[in-house]
């Protein structure tokens, strides 16, 4: 199978100059976990992932442990993001990631997510634009999706256990 | 074979400066070509106390490594840290001046690094909470653990080194460099309370948040912590007390850091995987290059242009001292002071036969412990040591406090270093210099 036929083209895109607080709102109003950086010709400039947020909040030399000491965090967080709201997309990006092409094989992505350990991979084209995306939820739903015998399972409603 | 020592030792000494290659790679081909060319037999550089290997050194490296990693893992540290800041009531410069403090004590017990990057992220946090520059606090902390690792035999390799050479005790240091160390640094203190005192000023309300900071939940394991304060008790005093039970240092740091892994039911390959392999490789293969130039007699040649500089005399050697304490000041300013030490000890103890001549029927340990040549000793450990602070690559404490503070967004230039290390290594040089002459030679 071929990573065209599996890839997702909903994504979610950004211009270089899209500030922190843009980039926030983004990641958190719907599933996807990262935000295209593209330039006007969708040519893929970079990835902004909720872990790169969440970095970029979080000051580097702040360990779980050292967290604790914390009593008022709220204060903490508030002071950290209006230190950092301002910064651009382009500033925050990961300029270095891993892509795959439309035309390579679906199990040429699972290996690289597998590897890599990313949870979502961009597919572009020859001239890096942007065609969509193929994440592991993709992979897995395929994967049900294509046994033939678990038919009665796949059908099932799962329902959400609360606790 | 001159050549080929000398050859390799000044190409290793300039591939170690220029820090292109891995000083721990230069180290060991450097060792395995002196080797390979019979400059030295592998029985003399892995078997000879004169040529090889200091095993002495290393294992109390690596004693030292291992009960230092079980311990960072109590939290204790932090909790100090935290505690300190909250005596402090919040006020920037007296949390600078106990920070240093706890940096240079911990650092005269443990090793510079560790207790830099232990405290550094507690620093940032103060200082953030505090909205003031971390800047200056973390390059205090950097020049407090190389002045306060002067003051014992364990606080710095260079000293550790010198110790073993020269057979000095961990008692011997703390006699003739602790009261030194104490001196210069109530007078650093003094000079940065002049400095900073009246520049350090914050609200009253971000006082507050340093006062609602809890320093008890940075204790992890409180079992642990007991174990690992007692096993650091009893080592510090086998230290105190191996020169009267004549123990090598490192017997005694070995049987404080496997008591600990027996009792701390760590697991021995995490606890190993975390010693500075990289760092105990590059002291086997230094130690292996030097021994090739002690053996062709390049340090002897070194030696006896020292000798003809500063002319010392079997009952004084106060110019060589002295020449000594800048010498290892301003080379360890420059290059890493452990090939320095490295070099500079076979080249004392040939300087000491030379002086004290061998007809005069004495033991090798009677030139180097001469009253007259111990001095020498440490002008050589104070210069080397307290060298370290002149410059943000003369040791590896200030390397790793540029690195720590640019991650964290606030980038220390050379020059912003050289405008804090470069006075305090000059002032406690020159406190170095007044302390040696009143101590021994006044």
């Amino acid at each position: 199978m071929k990573v065209s036929e599996c890839m997702r083209t909903e994504v979610l895109l950004a211009g270089k100059d899209c500030d922190f607080k843009m980039l926030l709102c983004k990641i958190t109003s719907s599933n996807p976990r990262q935000v295209y950086v593209v330039d006007e010709k969708y040519k893929l400039l970079g990835l902004v992932t909720s872990m790169d947020l969440l970095r970029e909040i979080i000051p580097s030399y702040l360990n779980a442990d050292l967290a604790r000491s914390f009593t008022d965090e709220a204060d903490f967080l508030l002071k950290r993001v209006e230190k950092v709201k301002n910064k651009t997309a382009e500033e925050i990006m990961v300029t270095r990631f891993v892509y795959v092409h439309p035309h390579h094989q679906l199990l040429e992505a699972d290996a690289l997510i597998a590897e890599k350990g990313c949870n979502t991979l961009p597919v572009i084209d020859a001239q890096g634009r942007l065609l969509g995306e193929v994440s592991r939820r993709d992979i897995l739903i395929r994967l049900v999706h294509s046994c033939p015998d678990w038919g009665a399972e796949k059908n099932q409603l799962v329902d959400l256990a609360k606790l | 074979m001159f050549w080929i020592a000398t050859a390799i030792f000044f190409v290793s000494y300039v591939l170690i400066i220029s820090e292109k290659v891995h000083k721990t790679k230069v180290a060991l081909f450097g060792a395995a070509l002196v080797m390979i060319t019979k400059v030295l037999l592998q029985e003399e550089a892995f078997n000879d106390i004169e040529l090889g290997v200091d095993w002495n050194v290393i294992f109390l490296l690596i004693s030292m490594m291992v009960i230092i990693n079980i311990m960072t893992k109590t939290g204790v540290f932090q909790y100090v840290a935290i505690k300190c800041a909250k005596v402090a009531k919040g006020e920037p410069f007296r949390i600078m001046a106990l920070f240093a403090v706890i940096t240079a004590i911990g650092s005269a017990f443990l090793d510079n690094v560790t207790t830099v990057l232990l405290l550094a992220p507690v620093t940032l946090l103060i200082a953030e909470q505090l909205e003031i520059d971390p800047i200056p606090y973390l390059i205090t902390e950097a020049l407090a653990s190389n002045i306060g690792g002067t003051a014992t035999l364990i606080g710095d390799p260079p000293n550790i080194m010198i110790a073993s050479k020269a057979g000095l005790n961990f008692m011997d240091f703390i006699y003739n460099l602790s009261p030194a160390i104490i001196i210069i640094f109530l007078c650093w203190m003094l000079a940065w309370k002049l400095l900073f005192g009246n520049r350090l000023k914050v609200k009253a309300e971000l006082k507050e948040r340093i006062m609602s900071l809890d320093e008890r939940e940075q204790i992890n394991d409180a079992g642990l912590l007991k174990k690992s304060l007692l096993v650091l008790g009893l080592t510090i005093l086998g230290f105190i007390l191996h020169g009267l039970f004549h123990y090598e240092p490192a017997t005694v740091a070995l049987m404080g850091a496997t008591t600990l892994f027996f009792i701390s039911g760590e697991d021995p390959h995490t606890i190993l995987a975390e010693v500075e392999w990289p760092t105990i490789f590059f002291f086997i293969g230094l130690f292996i290059i030097i021994g090739g130039i002690v053996k062709v007699g390049l340090v002897e040649d070194m030696s006896r242009a020292m000798i003809n500089v500063t002319n010392p005399q079997p009952q004084d050697m106060t110019l060589l001292s002295m020449v000594m304490l800048w010498f290892s000041a301003i080379s360890s300013a420059v290059v890493d002071n452990i090939p320095f030490v490295a070099t500079m000890n076979p080249l004392l103890i040939d300087m000491a036969h030379k002086v004290y001549g061998v007809e005069a029927g004495m033991a090798t340990i009677d030139h180097i412990q001469n009253p007259a040549m111990m001095p020498v000793w440490w002008a050589l450990a104070l210069g080397a040591c307290l060298g370290g602070n002149g410059s943000p690559i003369g040791a590896s404490a200030n390397v790793i406090v540029v690195g720590l503070s640019d991650k964290a967004g606030h980038k220390i230039s050379f020059v912003q270093f050289l405008k804090y290390g470069l006075p305090v290594m000059f002032l406690t040089i020159a406190l170095s210099m007044v302390y040696l002459y009143l101590r021994y030679y006044f």
